[in-house]
């Protein structure tokens, strides 16, 4: 609109109403001009000229063509500047809420910190209780070592004792049988003694009736001696045989008491004898007992040693299986504990790490007030631009655009017409793309569902320079080769970005969307302009 | 038999009485006997054992031991010296005959003070052999000292 006639509309306030009312009709007339010059340096750029006269009067006409390019000037002053004042009000709260987010993050850091601290330390405790761990369990498998081996040296003894018990029992089987046979003699020796002494009993008898002849011989001797001594000197004869008949008699009892003293003293010997076996078969009997229950005994014992002895060894056995497994559970202590000092070390690891976590955390807040503070001071120059702008008097449509105008990345203006209508229309649809995923962005969208739409993206940005590149190839356009290059260069760059995104990389998208914006802008207004006039004097629309 | 008739070499008949050696002159011995069997008398003197029949003739036994004041001899089997007395027969009751030795002159000595503390006067000498004392008992002593029994 290039002819202000539609004052009416205009009614922005009561002052813009006013300097309305005041404004008289622009004439050809120079005073007319000042007037309208002095409105200008009011900041009033409602002015109405009149159709008529602009072409009849070139002050008029220059006049005109100034105001409309303050007031396109102004209204993108105007709309750029409510634009900034809202994206700074919104850069702003973001920033509050980063260096809250910040100051947050910093403090749960310093907690994990403390955590972290903690743990190193608790770590370094179990460190030490597993090394501990690692001695006690040493010291088991050393003792294990040393039972193991005494139960060797118990298992020999058992052994030995077997064979002890064994020898035992076959010699008091032996001696059994040698004291039941030493009996049998005894018993034998007895009844021989026993028949020693009837056979002496029968002399004695033989000797009391020799002794008893002998008695009355002597008597009967006596007797003649002393019937021989009556008879006087005729019994003297008679005497001497008398005589020798008692000599006799003497010596026949002299020789009968020896034979009995013989005897007495066979008697007596036999008696001892026979007390003596009886005492010696008493012993035999005794140790005959005895060495019965000597028998019995061992067999027992030797019994018990062998049953000893298979306990000893499966005894033997188990500890050699418990020994074999404290060592293997002193070995896996042993691991356990190298990797409890891992650990340990890691956790030494994870602490410096979090202390150095720590300090980017405060260095992340520091930035993040600092942002804040240049958000406020951003927030108060966009106020006060268009606070300044304000005071410009504009037309309404003018200032509603202004203040219509979406928060953009990247807005399509007047700079960006390169004439031929197609062109800018699918300028304005990549806008749009860049512009839609970035408010995504914002909105903290996932990547993966952005992916899509970079991918029309780019496949339209194709569509878009094949449609530029046969327009150029059609008008025989000089700069065709570098717009050409400058394609595949941007195409080759999108491919490579949806490449990485489909792998899963971590893109950031922000700095994609700016790359692409700068690339675009620089494009249009640098190369795509200069195409603009050539095209569309060969005829193309 | 007296002392003097000591000067001529005689026998004695030697017995023991308990352990002491006695003797007798072989001139006063009519025999030894043994006895089986001594037939007690009645209200008799305690020396006196008894009576036996010797072919027919009663022959009065007198306990040699009780005679010397010792304890009674055994019942039997009993040792009897058969001594003349007169017309009568004394059995002397003995413990045991020894022999009849020879007595040479001057031999027998008189019978000592302290002999064994029996009766002195019943002994009339001590025979003296090579390795014993025999003491001599004196017949007529023996047999007079019964005079009960003889009344």
């Amino acid at each position: 609109m290039n002819s202000l006639t539609s004052q009416s509309q205009l009614k922005r306030n009561g002052k813009a109403r006013a300097g309305t009312a005041v404004v008289p009709r622009v004439s050809a007339d120079v005073n007319q001009a000042i007037v309208l010059i002095q409105e200008i340096g009011k900041g009033n750029l409602l002015l109405d000229f009149d159709a008529d006269r602009l072409g009849k009067d070139p002050l008029l006409a220059a006049l005109h063509q100034m105001t409309g390019r303050l007031v396109a000037t102004f209204g993108e002053i105007l709309t750029s500047s409510t634009l900034i004042d809202r994206s700074s009000t919104s850069t702003n709260s973001t920033a509050k809420a980063l260096r809250d987010n910040a100051v947050a993050m910093q403090k749960t850091i310093a907690a994990a910190v403390a955590s972290t601290e903690e743990m190193r330390h608790n770590m370094s405790s179990v460190s030490a209780s597993a090394e501990e761990l690692n001695a006690n369990m040493q010291s088991i498998a050393g003792a294990a070592q040393q039972s193991n081996s005494n139960v060797d040296s118990v298992q020999v003894s058992i052994k030995e004792l077997t064979t002890a018990s064994r020898d035992i029992a076959e010699n008091t089987a032996r001696a059994t049988t040698i004291s039941k046979k030493a009996m049998a003699d005894v018993t034998s020796a007895l009844s021989l003694v026993s028949e020693l002494n009837e056979a002496a009993q029968a002399i004695d008898a033989v000797t009391a009736t020799i002794s008893e002849i002998s008695d009355q011989t002597k008597l009967l001797a006596l007797n003649a001696t002393i019937e021989a001594a009556r008879a006087g000197e005729m019994g003297k004869g008679f005497a001497v045989v008398a005589k020798e008949v008692k000599d006799l008699a003497s010596q026949t009892n002299a020789a009968t008491k020896g034979i009995q003293s013989k005897i007495g003293i066979i008697h007596e010997v036999a008696r001892r004898t026979s007390d003596a076996i009886r005492a010696i078969n008493d012993v035999m009997k005794a140790v005959n007992e005895a060495v019965t229950s000597i028998a019995a005994a061992a067999e027992e014992q030797s019994v018990t040693t062998d049953s000893i002895g298979q306990n000893v060894v499966s005894t033997t056995e188990r500890i050699k299986e418990m020994s074999n497994n404290v060592s293997e559970g002193a070995l896996a202590v042993q691991d356990v504990s190298k990797s409890i000092l891992d650990v340990t070390n890691l956790s030494s690891a994870v602490a410096q790490s979090m202390n150095s976590l720590n300090r980017n955390a405060t260095e992340v807040k520091a930035d993040a007030a600092a942002s804040y503070a240049q958000a406020l001071e951003i927030v108060t120059q966009g106020s006060d631009i268009k606070r300044t702008v304000s005071a410009i008097k504009l037309p309404s449509e003018v200032i509603n655009r202004g203040k219509n105008a979406s928060l953009q990345l990247c807005r399509f203006t007047d700079d960006f017409d390169v004439l031929i209508t197609r062109m800018n229309d699918d300028h304005k649809r990549i806008f749009a793309y860049i512009n839609n995923i970035h408010q995504r962005v914002k909105e903290k969208s996932d990547t993966a569902a952005l992916l899509p739409i970079l991918k029309e993206l780019g496949s339209f940005t194709r569509l878009h320079f094949q449609r530029e590149e046969e327009a150029m190839q059609a008008a025989s356009y000089a700069g065709y080769p570098q717009q050409k290059a400058a394609h595949e260069k941007l195409l080759g760059k999108v491919a490579e970005i949806i490449a990485d995104l489909d792998g899963g990389k971590d893109v950031d998208l922000l700095e994609v969307m700016t790359f692409l914006r700068d690339w675009l802008v620089t494009h249009i207004l640098v190369m795509d302009r200069q195409y603009g006039p050539v095209l569309k004097a060969q005829g193309i629309e | 038999m007296k002392g003097d008739s000591l000067s001529a070499a005689t026998d004695i008949v030697t017995f023991r009485v308990r352990d002491m050696l006695c003797g007798l002159d072989i001139v006063d011995v009519q025999e030894i006997k043994r006895l089986h069997q001594i037939t007690a008398v009645h209200r008799a003197p305690p020396e006196v054992r008894g009576v036996v029949n010797m072919r027919g003739r009663i022959v009065t036994i007198i306990d040699v031991r009780q005679k010397l004041g010792f304890e009674p001899a055994a019942a039997s089997p009993a040792l009897v010296i058969i001594v003349p007395h007169g017309e009568e027969l004394l059995g002397l009751l003995v413990d045991d005959v020894d022999d009849i030795v020879r007595a040479e002159p001057g031999s027998i000595a008189p019978a000592p003070d302290n002999l064994d503390g029996v009766e002195r006067e019943l002994f009339c000498g001590v025979l003296k052999l090579d390795q014993n004392l025999v003491a001599i008992l004196d017949r007529s002593r023996i047999v007079e000292r019964k005079p009960r029994l003889l009344r």
